[in-house]
């Protein structure tokens, strides 16, 4: 059985090498999102340091800390990298990984958390520095924009889990590792003795076949410990459920509804008290070529600040319409994204973006130049 | 059942014992490390599963909420012989769907961390990750007809 389950998998792995090879094939580099990149730039990492020493009372000045010793790639700094930039301006540092967020929520230090762009979830290559909690978000300083309030879920769904904490006292950062790695124990043998106790006992009550109750015991034990532990944690999901269609729209699994260029059209012509809030997400320099009448550009990679300051300016009640260059452009998801996290209800695309709207709807104003 | 009725060589019973074991030990403590790698940040992990694109918002907050705590389950069950022969098939169950999660990624071309182990351990989906999870379901597969068999063959000696 196992001979023929090897055969079979060999089989399967064939074809889906062959499968992916040739896709391979078909992808090639996106210029515009290598330039999303390089925007996070080399000096994330130094900039966080700086700006986690500033809320310790200590200024440190920028140029100082360029230097190779400090950022030895031109990828950035290390996590390495940051602790000893920390330590040679009189700061205790140390670098973890491995860390929750009740580690976050329960350093009373500054922490430089290492991220994922919005580009890739993946890619950890990016550093910002968090500074507590206020109003129930985090405090995040990202370069290259301000201190500012992010939701937990969303700093969450892109931290890899490490950190440089930055301390005045070398005791101060090494409790804290100390403290998690005291907390991860603790938790890995309170699951160990309350499933052993628990599936056993669910055994031993179960009548007919011990197979079946086996399974009814694991699953039942499996959900007693998703919720018991999802609700006793600080960053509880299921009181974070926006998160995840938040995340979903970003990665464009979730389906917001979309409109045809057509009815777009329609609703421009139709009740104007109900007008739709066009966004364009798009480079600056496409949407001064020609946009929708009435669009506002929220590109997908403007700063927080800016896109914030934005979105603030739109009453939540407003149905929103993000549009991008075509079906090809996903940068109308991650702009929607932002939208659905700032706690918008109407929100939707319209895949076939400018293209469609000039060819299908409507001819581009005159003065858009478009 | 007295250990005497077996019908196996005297040696079988012990070889079956320690291949269960050796296979429910490796497959539960990879199962330990993955949930509690995927119970310390929910968050990412719901990212993970909707780059499958395979389900919706509410399904992956579903699956990051119930599947660490299955993985933990399991592992503590597959180590600690509670439950033994339930926990190595529905291990198997579980692997399999991995296993054909990550085959239907690779077929579509999507280039995404398979999310097996967290965010500290990103790998991208290739055959490899795909061998591994095989042979982890094949180890379990392996306890679960090592079980059997001893159960059978009447020289279970209970949970």
């Amino acid at each position: 059985m196992l001979a023929m389950t090897a055969g079979a998998l060999t089989l399967i792995f064939v074809e889906l090498i062959d499968a992916v090879g040739a896709a391979d094939r078909r992808r090639s580099a996106d210029p515009a999102r290598a330039a999303i990149r390089m925007q996070a730039g080399p000096y994330c990492g130094i900039y966080s340091l700086a700006g986690a020493a500033s809320a310790l009372g200590r200024e440190i000045s920028l140029a100082d800390l360029i230097s190779t010793r400090f950022v030895s790639s031109e990828l950035g700094s290390s996590g390495w990298d940051l602790a000893v930039a920390a330590h040679a301006h009189s700061l205790a540092a140390e670098y973890a990984t491995g860390l929750t967020d009740w580690d976050l929520l329960e350093c009373k230090s500054p922490l430089i958390l290492r991220i994922s762009t919005a580009e890739r979830r993946d890619v950890f290559n990016h550093w910002v520095a968090y500074l507590g909690v206020e109003d129930g978000k985090a405090r995040v300083l990202n370069y290259p924009d301000p201190v500012m309030l992010y939701p937990f879920g969303e700093l969450l769904s892109r931290w890899d889990g490490s950190a440089v904490i930055v301390a005045l006292g070398a005791g101060n950062a090494a409790e804290v590792v100390r403290h998690s790695r005291m907390r991860g124990l603790v938790a890995i043998l309170g699951v160990f003795a309350a499933v052993s106790l628990f599936a056993k006992y669910a055994c031993h009550l179960a009548r007919g076949s011990r197979l079946a109750s086996g399974a009814v015991a694991i699953g039942l034990a499996a959900t007693a410990l998703a919720f018991c532990h999802d609700l006793a944690r600080p960053g509880s999901l299921l009181r974070n459920a926006r998160v995840a269609k938040v995340v979903a729209v970003a990665d464009g699994a979730a389906a917001l509804p979309t409109l045809t260029a057509r009815e777009l059209r329609d609703a421009l012509d139709g009740d104007k008290e109900e007008l739709p809030v066009l966004v364009d997400a798009r480079l600056p320099r496409d949407y001064q070529r020609g946009h929708i009448p009435g669009a506002i550009n929220i590109p997908a990679w403007a700063t927080a600040s800016s896109r914030q300051e934005a979105i603030s300016a739109i009453p939540r009640s407003a149905h929103v319409v993000v549009y991008c260059q075509g079906p090809e452009c996903s940068y109308d998801e991650d702009v929607a994204a932002q939208f659905v996290g700032a706690g918008f209800e109407r929100v939707s695309l319209l895949p076939g973006g400018w293209p469609e709207w000039r060819t299908v709807a409507a001819p581009p104003r005159a003065e858009d130049g478009g | 059942m007295p250990k005497s009725e077996s019908h196996l060589p005297s040696w079988k019973p012990a070889l079956l014992y320690m291949t269960e074991r050796v296979a429910s030990l490796a497959a539960g403590f990879v199962l330990l490390t993955a949930g509690a790698a995927h119970l310390g940040n929910p968050y990412y992990f719901i990212t993970r599963v909707l780059a499958y694109d395979l389900v919706g918002a509410r399904v992956a907050l579903g699956l990051a909420l119930l599947l660490p705590s299955l993985e933990m389950v399991l592992g503590v069950c597959l180590i600690c012989r509670v439950a033994p022969l339930s926990a190595q098939i529905v291990t198997t169950v579980l692997l399999a769907t991995f296993i054909a999660a990550q085959g239907i990624a690779l077929a579509r071309g999507l280039k995404i961390d398979c999310g097996c182990f967290g965010p500290a351990a990103p790998q991208q989906i290739s055959a490899t990750t795909i061998l591994r999870t095989s042979a982890l379901a094949a180890t379990a597969l392996a306890a679960a007809a090592c079980e059997h068999v001893r159960t059978r063959r009447g020289v279970y000696q209970g949970e």
